[in-house]
């Protein structure tokens, strides 16, 4: 399954809501929330990562990892929290509408 | 010191965020393939899937590396602007801590700023900016005719006039659109004090591409000979005479020739093509006929008075539309089988529609050029005292930068640091400025340009503009010298001589601004010399007619009367005006001195005529015009009351005709022939002083006077001259009711000759008086920069002045010292100031009154006056030296 354009931008800062992920972290709990049925090329996240650092929707960090080595640290900013909010009303918004088109039973036609 | 910010060159340079990303992308292959291998794959196969994850490597980094190197640019600008907020803090507390150096720069750069705004919206408004809501107003010229008109006339720039040569330039390829206007008229409707009415073509609005704001605009179909009389009023007389009210549209005005009844609003501030205000358009054929009779439109004859207003086509440049435009009316009169009043020399000129970029502009938007250019010389002379200021402030603190130097400020951020002060002081003194040219504008505006409206549209937000271009231009300007000095000055040598001695480089900078202040003050102070001379000139210049106490009263008799009827109405008026007791000379004449001229070429009975280039002006007058007018009588006889319609036929010259006509002879006996019929000899009787009357700077004041009775056929109508000594508003009243008492006389005008005369000698008195105002600003400034730097000078020597001392100097030659260094700075001034005007002041001759440019005594006075001023700013810091005690400045070492 491919990703609509800007929907990978909604998942990591989705991701990061719970707290600061390293981008190994970030794909690996994309990988897992979605059981794997996005198909998503790991170049691609971090290309996004980056984006959204310049666009301070994130912040970076340098710190230790799990297994003691030195990895980049992403934590989401105020404004990233704010757009993550923003986004997601419009994402609900934008599918219960797709939705109701897509259910209307075809019979009463 | 460090640096707080890594520099935008660095950080592209060493292009840290690089190695970063190469971890970053390293830790994450080095996870996956751990996890991977976790799950039992091999190394390989590990590698070779965490790779596949991945996706194309090279192609994600080239991408990465785009949006990080954009990211630390963007920060490198951040952090950048806030080094600047620090340096603008840092600025500002540096200025508040000199209070009286801040202020005393504010108020320089408001004075220059300030004189410049001023004059850039008098410069705008004349020079720049077209008339408000004409569309594309790029594309619209004016066709003048240059040429001389009628025989032995000056050449000169003048209106096509004439109705149907004008309808000859559509014929013109380049032409692609023509309207025309007609001239301007005081409007007599009673109820309006003072309106200005003007006579367009129909097709005027439709041209110009402007829109009404209420009702309609006329159009060619409303312009129509005999048609009913329409009108189109100007936003500001909607406004203050019908109130803004709604139903303005169907009412009517009267300018005495019938009702006019209001179609349309014009847009607020919209003037036509001209800049001065219009209060009421009205058709200009259909007006024209009412008041001159119909035949103005009938074939060639014309009747003048039109000009010729076009839209060219880009295609075509000026000097092609010039010569089509020619050769259209050329064409023209061929067919018609008349010249005209062409001559031979005549040809067509194209010009902008602002009539102060073309051969007519007036005196007054000349004067204005010279005073933008002084001005900036104004701003010129406060950049360079501030320079002086901020240097003497400098070399106060060189004990302060040289430590910054020394713990590694760099050079360029201490010279940035001096741009940024001066700019700061700048941008604060264009506030104060700007308020100067409020304030000063309005002044300036009703001196110089009184007729003009200046509710223009987008005008405030150009002076604006122009204020913070001229404050960043000024700011700039006067930190230039100061910020060099950092690139010289050396650390050691600064930290060493302890902030005592004045190093040379800063002496000679503050000695090179002090003459150039000078040279510039000679410069603006020569220039108001010459005004004010010119000023004298014109005010004690023998007119020959005395204005003071002149009224000339012009009555307007009722249409469709004979010329010979008009003649014996004035004549009425004239006998009832006489009755009045304030009244105490008349004269009829065809001409209003300084207003009206009647040149009519006249030729002795040889045939010897004026040489090319003159022209004679003819009168009309009553046997007590001499008296009234004050011309002298030099020669022979005046004019007397049996100088009848039946007696042989008199008349007197002036003086300058009298010696060009008949150099070598006595005039009086001989004759003299007019171009008029009956073009018989009248035998020249008298000879009067010469009379300046067509213009106050006239090479030419010739005229000649026969009777009244005696007139030729031709000029139509006629003048009544009065001398009173009651004052001309005093008097207006009563002679206005007598005039229009009688029947006929419809209405009547009244002009103080004197009023006439103050309008020519006004270029003058205000070139006089805002040079003089620019000059004497420029001298205070140079004086107090003179006196700062010598008193800096005295200061920053006590050491050297107490050794002299200490050696036996005495007062007077510790006073002499002081006094020679000032003037020797001066003097330079001055001469390398005379130089310059030697140079400049041949450009503006045509704006004096028979001054010399290099008037040798404006040129002396100029220079003994700062002269004068430099040896006053010396004495201060002179007594200073000469009490300087040695053991007193010895000890403190």
């Amino acid at each position: 399954m491919n990703l609509i354009q800007g929907t990978l931008d909604v998942l990591i800062l989705k991701a990061l809501i719970f707290g600061p992920l390293h981008g190994y972290g970030v794909v690996r709990w994309i990988r897992e929330t979605t059981d794997g049925a996005l198909d998503i090329e790991e170049g691609a996240l971090y290309t996004a990562l980056h984006r959204l650092e310049k666009r301070k929707y994130l912040a970076s960090e340098w710190g230790v990892s799990e297994n003691k080595r030195r990895a980049k640290y992403y934590a989401l900013t105020e404004t990233g929290r704010q757009h993550l909010a923003s986004e997601i009303r419009t994402w609900d918004a934008y599918s219960a509408a797709v939705s109701k088109v897509l259910r209307r039973p075809e019979a009463s036609t | 010191m460090r640096e707080r910010f890594p520099g935008l060159r660095r950080i592209l340079r060493v292009g840290l965020w690089r190695k970063e990303l190469d971890d970053e992308l390293a830790f994450h292959h080095g996870a996956t393939v751990e996890e991977l291998m976790e799950s039992g794959l091999s190394r390989e196969a590990a590698e070779a899937e965490a790779n596949s994850r991945f996706g194309s490597r090279a192609g994600y980094r080239r991408a990465i590396e785009r949006i990080d190197r954009r990211a630390a640019i963007a920060q490198a600008w951040e952090h950048r602007l806030d080094v600047t907020a620090a340096s603008i803090k840092y600025a500002v507390r540096r200025l508040r801590r000199a209070p009286v150096f801040s202020v005393g720069i504010i108020l320089t750069f408001a004075l220059g700023i300030g004189a410049n705004a001023t004059m850039f919206s008098i410069i705008d408004r004349l020079f720049l900016t077209p008339p408000p809501h004409i569309a594309e107003p790029e594309t619209i010229r004016r066709v003048l005719i240059h040429g001389s008109i009628g025989r032995g006339a000056l050449a000169e720039t003048h209106e096509i006039g004439n109705y149907p040569d004008i309808l000859d330039l559509s014929r013109a390829t380049g032409i692609k659109d023509l309207t025309m206007v007609g001239p301007t008229i005081e409007l007599g409707d009673p109820g309006l004090n003072q309106g200005i009415g003007q006579l367009v073509a129909g097709d005027f609005f439709e041209f110009l591409g402007v829109r009404p704001s209420l009702g309609r605009f006329f159009g060619p179909e409303d312009d129509q000979i005999g048609g009913s009389a329409v009108a189109v009023i100007s936003d500001h007389l909607w406004r203050t005479w019908f109130g803004g009210a709604d139903d303005v549209i169907g009412q009517t005005l009267d300018f005495g020739d019938g009702p006019y009844r209001v179609v349309g609003v014009a847009p607020p501030g919209f003037s036509g093509a001209d800049l001065a205000p219009i209060d009421v358009w009205v058709p200009l054929r259909l007006t024209w006929a009412r008041m001159q009779g119909p035949e103005c439109f009938d074939g060639r004859r014309g009747c003048g008075g039109m000009s010729a207003i076009v839209r060219i086509d880009p295609a075509y440049s000026d000097a092609q539309v010039e010569s089509q435009a020619w050769a259209a009316i050329l064409a023209g009169r061929e067919a018609a089988g008349s010249r005209g009043p062409f001559q031979d020399d005549s040809r067509a000129v194209v010009t902008p529609l602002l009539t102060a970029r073309g051969p007519q502009a007036s005196q007054e938007s000349k004067v204005a050029i010279w005073l933008a250019g002084i001005s900036l010389v104004v701003l010129l002379i406060a950049c360079s005292n501030i320079a002086n200021l901020i240097i003497a402030r400098l070399s106060r603190e060189r004990r302060e930068s040289a430590v910054r130097l020394a713990i590694g400020s760099s050079r360029r951020r201490l010279a940035g640091q001096v741009v940024l002060e001066s700019l700061i002081l700048s941008m604060i003194g264009a506030v104060a400025g700007y308020f100067i040219a409020q304030w000063g504008g309005t002044a300036l505006r009703t001196l110089l340009l009184p007729e003009l409206g200046w509710e223009v549209p987008g005008l405030a937000r150009r002076t604006v503009y122009f204020t913070l271009l001229a404050a960043t231009f000024a700011g700039l300007l006067a930190a230039l010298v100061p910020a060099a000095h950092f690139s010289r000055s050396s650390v050691g040598e600064a930290l060493k001589s302890g902030g005592r001695t004045m190093a040379m480089p800063i002496a000679r900078m503050r000695s090179t601004l002090t003459a150039v202040q000078a040279g510039l003050s000679v410069l603006l102070l020569v220039g108001a010399g010459l005004f004010v001379r010119s000023v004298q000139n014109v005010q004690t210049v023998d007119l020959g007619v005395e204005p003071e106490g002149l009224l000339a009263v012009a009555p307007i008799v009722e249409e469709e009367m004979s010329r010979q009827e008009e003649g014996r109405l004035i004549g009425q008026v004239m006998a009832e005006l006489e009755r009045l007791p304030s009244v105490e000379a008349a004269s009829r004449d065809l001409s209003v001195p300084f207003a009206l001229r009647a040149i009519v070429p006249a030729w002795t009975a040889d045939g010897d005529s004026l040489p090319p280039g003159y022209e004679a002006g003819l009168h009309a007058v009553d046997p007590d015009y001499f008296g009234l007018s004050g011309l002298q009588l030099l020669r022979g006889r005046g004019l007397r009351p049996d100088d009848s319609a039946t007696a042989p036929r008199v008349v007197v010259v002036s003086e300058s005709l009298a010696r060009l006509l008949w150099p070598s002879e006595d005039p009086l006996g001989d004759c003299l022939i007019m171009l008029l019929p009956p073009r018989d000899c009248m035998e020249v009787i008298g000879v009067v002083a010469d009379s300046r009357e067509a213009a106050l700077d006239a090479t030419q004041p010739i005229n000649y006077y026969v009777p009244f009775e005696q007139r030729p056929a031709g000029p139509p109508g006629g003048v009544i001259l009065i001398r009173t000594s009651t004052p001309a508003s005093l008097i207006t009243p009563d002679v206005r009711a007598v005039a229009t008492s009688i029947r006929g006389v419809s209405r009547v005008e009244i002009i103080p000759v004197a009023d006439l005369v103050d309008r020519q000698t006004r270029s003058w008195r205000l070139g006089a008086s805002l040079f003089t105002i620019f000059g004497l600003l420029a001298l205070i400034v140079a004086g107090v920069g003179l006196y700062s730097a010598l008193a800096y000078g005295v200061a920053q020597r006590m050491f050297e002045l107490g050794i002299r001392s200490a050696l036996g100097a005495r007062r007077k030659q510790l006073t002499a010292l002081v006094f020679k260094e000032g003037l020797v700075l001066t003097g330079v001034g001055i001469l390398a100031g005379l130089l310059a005007a030697y140079f400049l002041t041949p450009r503006i001759e045509d704006l004096l009154f028979e001054v010399s440019p290099r008037d040798p005594l404006t040129l002396a006075g100029v220079a003994i006056t700062l002269l004068v001023v430099a040896g006053v700013a010396c004495i201060l810091p002179a007594r200073r030296a000469a009490r300087v005690d040695p053991g007193v400045v010895l000890r403190a070492e």
